[in-house]
């Protein structure tokens, strides 16, 4: 009930705002983001408001906070053409393209961003490989530090707190998989899909007491998450590691997803990928600076499965 | 002309002292905010200089190693030309050859906005690949400058989809950057899309009416401002679209060097008579050690392919020195442990693993060094080990992209016009008639560049070619073209410093300096020329002989003031005395002291030189004018009877 007249506060604020910018000639559009076009909102949420405008040199792209019938409105400014820069150059499933899609088109002057954004929710096989490496590279620092401080120390609450620092990245490896959207507040989605294994590493973590055994079975259950998964969320790497068909270097590995994917640091997901037995350890020499005299060896990886 | 013996302090005189003074007393003017970007320049040791003019010095010297440096480059003319193509040159289509129209972003506008209002149209931009490149780079870059559409020969692809092209067999692809319905009131949304279209497309826009016109509305705005069959059209084309200094116009896989670089055996195997456990190779690219992964890899390789590793490199099979070098791809080989590693590892042995060669590592190096855009002369001095340059086999040596190419003047590219030798291009660009809206400016452009080759036909360099590297001109090339480049300049009240530029000429190549010299001298500029070449001196109008033989005192002074021919005359006469052997024994010194004596008395001179320096000037008188520095030149000579040094006419 609270959150219904809320609700109404809040729409009512923002037809205010949305009926004077309409007549604003240099407004083309504006796009609702945010809690208030997909969400609930309470009090001390803010409206995002996403306003596109004409194309000019005197309308820069730039954030401004309004104050509409008492609500807070976050406002960005975005030319049109960055705009459609926004909307096509970002990667499926990443945090604008994200922002964007839960977006509501309230209005717009011109029909093209209309159908700009018509195409946001369409997800493509490509973006989805480098969301799923990106979201599963970022899980496995975490999952490591899990296992040190699990082995290591067996402290427990340490412990559980990298599992749940993994949490997030493997609730987005799981939407993501599923060919959803991925929010910003992704493990309510991801528990909704896979409620066995996010109960184990997250509900379980947070609401019982933690025992070495409830910890050990959330590491084995990521330890099982990831493996099982490590031929669909690593493919790009073992596909790469293929080609080449020998060993490369870890600054070589970098350089080439950096290139290609536009994505950094698959050097820790070689480094798992090497410990599951799906590729092999070599190594490289190298020097450490561009001045050294002295030759080092470069960790590198080569392929070991089948051609 | 300042002469005199070898050491005696000409040089000293007229670039430590006259020109560095110059260069300080101009330092001096700059603010002080523009010093802290120049390197500072020492007061010379002299009491005072006189009626300085703002000084050049061009030194006999080969000006730069920079390889982006050319004669082109060095001349101007090169700026010249890139101004010549954006002007007058004809653009052609990067798919059929066809002519393509070149028209500012205003027109293109103006174009679109003329379709009927409501009429839907699509910006494309033509998306190149690039030499071994693989496609996912050339996709993620089109994604980054937001396009997520391509048409690939004919069939829209969403990019963010897309994972198996197959790069072989695409032909043409164009991104999808923008998409209007035609109103004024989208006008400056029209005007962005065209602008991020020519980001996108490297210049190129590709027009297409998605709908909204009927058949011959559409077929007029095509034929009004694109290339017939795939509707391009070049826009806000400008000088800089040329410059292959630019890495917006470089070609994108040499960086507009115009060479590549490819490793080469023999510098690889610099001593093929060791093996390759004795270190036959360079010992940066490959050093065999039994217990790195690079000597299990040798090692592998030998029982793979049977070779051994302790036989001479010169001896191995050409097989198999093709295999270590050129690697075995596609097959593999399996994982072997060398029986000599200290530790023994097991992990991966047997496994199939394949082997690339050393050259081929290096080569991949070479290209991610340039991908990253970096310079390391010790990385540089490193390739040039073991690597051989090679025309780039991209842009075959134009350094410049695919799309430059595409405009010609007179059917001829930039590149083309660059390859010409200098007489060969001043009578091709007398047969340039440009036509059309630019054509005054193309002439005046043309003009230009042919009275720029006209100085340097002028002094003998009718050989040479715009695209000559500047690294492989001779010193006396390089002091022609810096001479012809200031003629041209056509500066006044100069003062030119020259260090002997008869070096190394032709004699006929002298005659055409000293026509150089002597057109800068009448254009009203001061030239002081360091020499000792009997025609330059006799060229001079003022001659300045420093120091004599047997007396050291003298060496730094100044001992002979004269016009250029009369000295001469005397000198000759000095010449054939001093080759009467007999006055050489009167002095008494054997021939073992007299050279050394000369040693000594060079170290003495050079003391001397900037100990006693007072002033001295020559300049060419104009219109009766009374020249300060003749002035300060008597002023020199009374100096010198003053300190009691003996001003000597006519001796050597």
């Amino acid at each position: 009930m609270v959150h219904d007249s809320i609700q109404q506060k809040f729409m009512a604020a923002l037809d205010t705002l949305v009926d004077q910018v309409k007549v604003d000639r240099s407004v083309l559009a504006a796009l609702l983001c945010g809690s208030l076009s997909h969400d609930i909102v309470w009090t001390k949420s803010d409206i995002d408001l996403v306003l596109v405008t004409v194309d000019d040199k005197k309308v820069e792209q730039s954030d401004l906070s309004l104050y509409a019938d008492g609500v807070s409105v976050h406002a960005m400014l975005i030319p049109r053409t960055e705009f459609r820069k926004m909307v096509e150059g970002s990667v499926r499933n990443s945090f604008t393209h994200s922002f964007l899609t839960k977006g509501r088109l309230l209005y717009t002057h011109d029909p093209t961003i209309a159908d700009l954004c018509a195409t946001l929710a369409d997800s493509g096989r490509r973006d989805k490989q480098v969301q799923l490496l990106r979201a599963a590279t970022h899980a496995l620092p975490a999952i490591d530090k899990a296992h040190k401080w699990f082995v290591t120390r067996g402290d427990l609450d340490y412990t559980a707190l990298w599992i749940l620092y993994a949490a997030t990245p493997l609730a987005q490896v799981e939407v993501i998989g599923a060919g959803r959207l991925a929010d910003r507040e992704v493990i309510p989605q991801a528990m909704l899909l896979n409620p066995a294994f996010f109960k184990t590493v997250y509900t379980d973590l947070l609401n019982a007491r933690k025992t070495r055994d409830s910890v050990q079975a959330a590491l084995d259950a990521i330890d099982g998450y990831v493996a099982g998964r490590a031929p669909m969320v690593f493919e790009s790497i073992l596909d790469h590691l293929r080609d080449v068909g020998e060993a490369r270097s870890c600054r070589e590995i970098e350089d080439h997803f950096k290139r290609n994917f536009d994505i950094g640091g698959v050097t820790t997901a070689c480094e798992y990928l090497a410990d599951q037995g799906l590729i092999g350890t070599a190594s490289t020499p190298a020097r450490l600076t561009k001045k050294s005299n002295v030759e080092v060896q470069e960790l590198a990886f080569f392929y070991i499965g089948p051609s | 002309m300042v002469t005199g013996l070898s050491g005696s302090g000409k040089s000293s005189l007229a670039f430590d002292t006259i020109y560095a003074e110059g260069q300080r007393r101009y330092m001096e003017s700059l603010s002080t905010y523009a010093k802290r970007f120049v390197a500072h320049v020492t007061k010379p040791d002299v009491d005072f200089v006189f009626g300085l003019s703002p000084v050049i010095s061009i030194e006999q010297k080969t000006l730069t190693s920079n390889p982006r440096s050319t004669v082109g480059t060095m001349t101007d003319i090169a700026s010249y030309l890139n101004l010549l193509y954006a002007t007058i040159a004809q653009p052609h289509c990067p798919r059929t050859g066809e002519p393509a129209p070149s028209r500012s972003a205003s027109q293109i506008r103006e174009a679109i906005l003329s379709l009927p209002e409501g009429a839907e149209i699509a910006l494309r931009a033509p998306v190149f690949k690039v030499y071994g490149e693989e496609l996912d780079v050339i996709l993620t870059d089109v994604r980054k400058k937001g396009c997520r559409w391509l048409i690939v020969d004919g069939q829209a692809v969403d990019i963010s989809a897309e994972v198996g092209l197959d790069e072989s067999t695409v032909q043409n692809m164009d991104a999808v950057v923008d998409r209007f319905v035609v109103s004024h009131k989208h006008e400056k949304a029209i005007k962005a899309g065209i602008a991020n279209t020519l980001l996108v497309g490297d210049g190129l826009i590709q027009l297409h009416v998605v709908k909204g016109a009927s058949k011959a509305e559409t077929a007029r705005f095509y034929e009004g401002v694109c290339s017939a069959t795939h509707h391009f059209v070049y826009g806000d084309i400008g000088p800089a679209y040329f410059v292959f200094n630019d890495p917006e116009s470089a070609c994108r896989t040499c960086g507009g060097l115009g060479v590549d670089k490819l490793t080469h055996p023999e510098l690889l195997v610099p001593d093929p008579q060791r093996s390759i456990r004795g270190g036959c190779f360079v010992r940066e690219a490959f050093k065999y050690n039994p217990d790195t992964w690079d000597g299990r890899m040798m090692y592998s390789l030998s029982a793979a392919i049977d070779f051994p590793l302790d036989v001479p490199w010169k001896d191995l099979a050409e097989s198999a020195r093709h295999a270590i070098l050129y690697g075995i791809e596609p097959k593999k080989m399996p994982v072997r442990t060398p029986p000599d590693a200290k530790v023994r590892r097991d992990e991966h042995e047997g496994r199939e693993v394949g082997f690339h060669g050393i050259a081929r590592r290096i080569e991949r190096h070479y290209r991610r060094y340039r991908q990253r855009g970096e310079a390391s002369s010790r990385m540089e001095e490193w390739l040039d080990k073991v690597m051989v340059e090679r025309t780039c086999p991209d842009c075959n040596g134009a350094r410049l992209r695919a799309t430059r190419l595409l405009f010609t003047v007179a059917g001829k590219t930039i590149y083309d016009l660059g390859q010409l030798h200098f007489d060969e291009l001043h009578a091709f660009l007398g047969t340039v008639k440009p036509t059309g809206r630019s054509a005054d400016a193309g002439r005046q452009v043309v003009k230009e560049i042919r009275g720029r080759l006209e100085l340097l036909l002028g002094i003998g360099l009718d050989y040479l070619s715009l695209n000559r590297r500047a690294g492989t001109l001779s010193g006396g090339e390089s002091q022609r073209i810096r001479l012809s480049t200031q003629i041209g300049s056509g500066l006044m009240g100069m003062l030119y410093v020259l260090d002997e530029p008869s070096i190394g000429l032709h004699p006929k190549d002298n005659v055409k300096m000293i026509a150089t010299l002597e057109s800068l001298r009448d254009i009203g500029n001061t030239v002081i020329v360091v020499e000792h070449d009997e025609d330059t001196i006799r060229a001079a109008d003022h001659v300045v002989e420093i120091g004599g033989p047997g007396d050291d005192r003298r060496s730094a002074q100044v001992p002979a003031i004269a016009d250029g021919s009369v000295l001469l005359r005397q000198a000759i006469d000095c010449r054939a005395d001093e080759a009467a052997p007999g006055e050489r024994k009167g002095a008494g010194r054997s021939r073992g002291t007299r050279e050394q004596s000369e040693v000594d008395r060079r170290h003495v001179s050079a003391r001397h030189a900037r100990r006693d320096h007072r002033c001295v000037g020559i300049r060419q008188e104009h219109a009766g004018e009374r020249d300060p520095l003749q002035g300060a030149l008597e002023t020199a000579g009374r100096h010198a009877d003053a300190a009691g040094g003996s001003r000597r006419r006519g001796r050597c």
